[in-house]
């Protein structure tokens, strides 16, 4: 055997042994689990064959407990870089075959590295975590390896698109790191993160809950809406998230890949979708499905706060961010949730140069004295703050109902809307009909014979002559009043002629969100 | 305002835990609250070390967390019933119309959120109600 070969063979027994991971035994239990091994699910996600892996012979180097003598592959976690639908991405796995993927000090300096080589590629990031928190024998560096990751995570924010994926455990001060990310993903009953678990809240407050109801999948997106993408299965996981990443960007200063263009199908038929009374409900969704391309609509925290819609689409091969009141759900109003989702869906299309149509029709924001104390002052100033601090192309379209401060705050002309249309059908106004000939006509009410038949001869009135969008089109607050079958024609229009668009924001370190 | 001090003996040899209201217990960790609730002082005892701190009113007035009934349809906004569909005793399909719940000036349907028979219409035609009112109770499905 000659030199070179026999070098080469050391390196194939080396690579052979770390790719073992925690060994068989540990790759039996994670399996029996119901999770794949971290090397599997890059091959999974990555398209066939571009995967390349870094720091594979990283070693620990904690020196207590006894850990000294304790050969940790990889220190449990996998890098690399590889491609998915053709582009480029960063990608690291923690690896719970290792430690139980428990993160010490390499384990998280390869994490940061490979999260520095994607803000310095521009390219995104994609993180899986599968990881039973800090490995306490490392005490504080452990804790510095998560603040290290947590800082980098807030530096690439904006830059590059930043997904999670929790395919495991992701508990105590770990969940910061995809609580500070773009995209999270979980998967029914693998999928388990909490800032203290179940056992510490039985202790300190006596009340007795299961892991699945404090922090499932089902939970985190349909309860706390601190997930966004729910998948039975992690191959399902995995198509989402490459879903995903064909309408983004692969960072701040570039275009999302443009597709081929094609029509919505026949079947989605935008006047028939939308009833003429507007106490009638309907799902948006079917009016984006009129308008996008194919009708292929990608929903963004489907399952939380279903009264507001969010998510990608293409038209004419462009990716376009939709926000939608979803009059199926609360009557579509905006609220604590709603606000806070939508405002963030509309901060990421901003920072990622994706414009943004906003399909209005809700009666308002939602009464109640829960609302008022969990603080809908505040949460709906982030609506208000996300779309006029947007600099994209912004289109509103007012489909029926644009009442009150909800008007001002789906993107109106106030807030710098580029384009404002409105169906015949739009009613804008201060208030609706009953509570506003209520207020203005009140006296004349309470002094008629029949009280109840003048009331209702008032409403009507106001009805008349202020539930359209006339009025606010004599006032340029809207361009124009379309018929709803031209709504697409319309926002590809608006979308051509606002490709050059140059709108800026006073110079400032960075503004101050109602957080 | 927050104290910490070090303490090895058990901590209730200090305050004789009848004159406390436990709040929990798990192995070395003991949770108490002071006698008087309304000085809202709370003392955590934890492997061995004692937190004195006050306790904010947000704090005091949570509700415990209850796991929610399947069985139970509640209302998810205040509104009125306008118009019910089904009767006590009926079987239902999952996304069959329950009734129609007036909210914010639009006509909500509230469909059944699973298969299963009604044992019981909780609301009249006409009521007003607020958020979590009990619309629609099911029958617990028997075991086949």
């Amino acid at each position: 055997m000659s030199l070179l070969s026999k070098k080469i063979s050391e390196l194939q027994e080396r690579t052979q042994h770390a790719l073992q991971g925690g060994g068989d035994k540990a790759i039996a239990k994670q399996i029996a689990m119901g999770k794949l091994p971290a090397r599997e699910r890059i091959r999974k996600l990555l398209d066939e064959g571009t995967f390349y892996e870094y720091d594979l012979f990283i070693q620990h180097d904690a020196r207590e407990f006894g850990m000294e003598k304790k050969d940790l592959a990889g220190d449990g976690v996998v890098i690399g870089t590889g491609k998915i639908n053709g582009q480029p991405v960063a990608v690291y796995a923690q690896d719970f075959t290792v430690a139980g993927g428990s993160l010490g000090s390499m384990h998280a300096r390869k994490i940061t590295k490979i999260m520095d080589y994607a803000l310095k590629m521009r390219i995104p990031l994609i993180g899986i975590n599968d990881s039973g928190g800090a490995r306490i024998q490392e005490g504080v560096n452990s804790l510095a390896g998560y603040g290290e990751i947590f800082f980098r995570n807030t530096l690439n924010s904006g830059v590059i698109p930043q997904i999670s994926v929790i395919l495991g455990p992701c508990a105590g001060g770990a969940v910061y790191s995809p609580a500070l990310t773009d995209y999270v993903f979980v998967v029914d009953k693998i999928s388990k993160m909490f800032i203290t678990g179940p056992e510490v809240i039985k202790s300190v407050l006596g009340e007795e809950i299961d892991m699945e109801s404090l922090g499932g999948a089902r939970v985190h997106c349909e309860t706390t809406g601190n997930a966004h993408f729910f998948a039975e299965s992690e191959d399902e996981c995995f198509a989402q998230i490459k879903t995903l990443l064909s309408y983004l960007p692969a960072n701040n200063q570039v275009q999302p890949q443009e597709q081929k263009p094609a029509q919505p199908l026949k079947k989605y038929n935008i006047v028939k979708t939308v009833p003429a009374d507007p106490t009638e409900p309907y799902d948006v969704r079917n009016v984006i499905k009129a308008i996008v391309d194919n009708s292929e609509f990608f929903e963004v925290q489907e399952l939380w706060a279903k009264n507001i819609v969010v998510g990608y689409g293409r038209i004419e091969g462009r990716t376009v961010g939709f926000v939608a009141n979803q009059p199926l759900y609360l009557a579509g109003v905006l609220d604590c949730d709603s606000s806070d989702k939508a405002a963030r869906f509309i901060r990421f299309c901003d920072a990622f140069n994706i414009p943004i149509v906003t399909l209005e029709d809700m009666p308002g924001y939602l009464p109640g004295v829960d609302q008022e104390h969990a603080g809908v002052i505040r949460h709906g100033a982030k609506l208000l703050y996300a779309y006029s601090e947007a600099t994209v192309p912004k289109i509103t379209v007012i489909l029926r109902k644009a009442y009150g401060g909800g008007y001002i705050a789906m993107n109106s002309r106030h807030l710098r809307a580029d384009f404002v249309f409105a169906w015949p059908t739009a009613e804008i106004a201060v208030m609706g009909p009953q509570g506003a000939a209520n207020i203005i006509f009140r006296k004349e009410i309470m002094e008629a014979e029949d009280p109840e038949a003048m009331r209702k001869q008032k409403v009507a009135e106001y009805k008349e002559k202020f539930a359209n969008p006339y009025v606010a089109a004599s006032k340029g607050y809207i361009d124009s009043v379309i018929n709803p079958a031209d709504t697409r024609k319309f926002i590809l229009q608006s979308l051509d002629i606002s490709q050059h668009k140059n709108a800026g924001m006073p110079k400032k370190k960075h503004g101050i969100p109602p957080f | 305002m927050t104290e910490t001090k070090n303490k090895t003996e058990n901590p209730q040899q200090q305050e004789p835990l009848e004159e406390l209201h436990t709040l929990g217990e798990i192995s070395d960790a003991v949770v108490v609250s002071l006698p008087v609730p309304s000085k809202k002082k709370f003392r955590i005892y934890e492997e061995g070390r004692e937190y004195k701190t006050y306790l904010t009113k947000k704090f005091m007035e949570r509700k415990p967390w209850t796991a929610p009934d399947p069985l139970k349809v509640l209302s998810h906004i205040p509104g009125s019933v306008m118009e019910i569909f089904v009767k006590p005793g009926q079987t239902v399909k999952k996304g069959e119309k329950l009734m129609i719940y007036e909210a914010m000036k639009m006509m909500n349907v509230i469909e059944a959120p699973m298969d299963g028979k009604i044992k019981e219409v909780n609301v009249k035609v006409g009521e007003s109600l607020p958020k979590g009112a009990l619309l629609v109770t099911f029958l617990k499905p028997q075991k086949k």
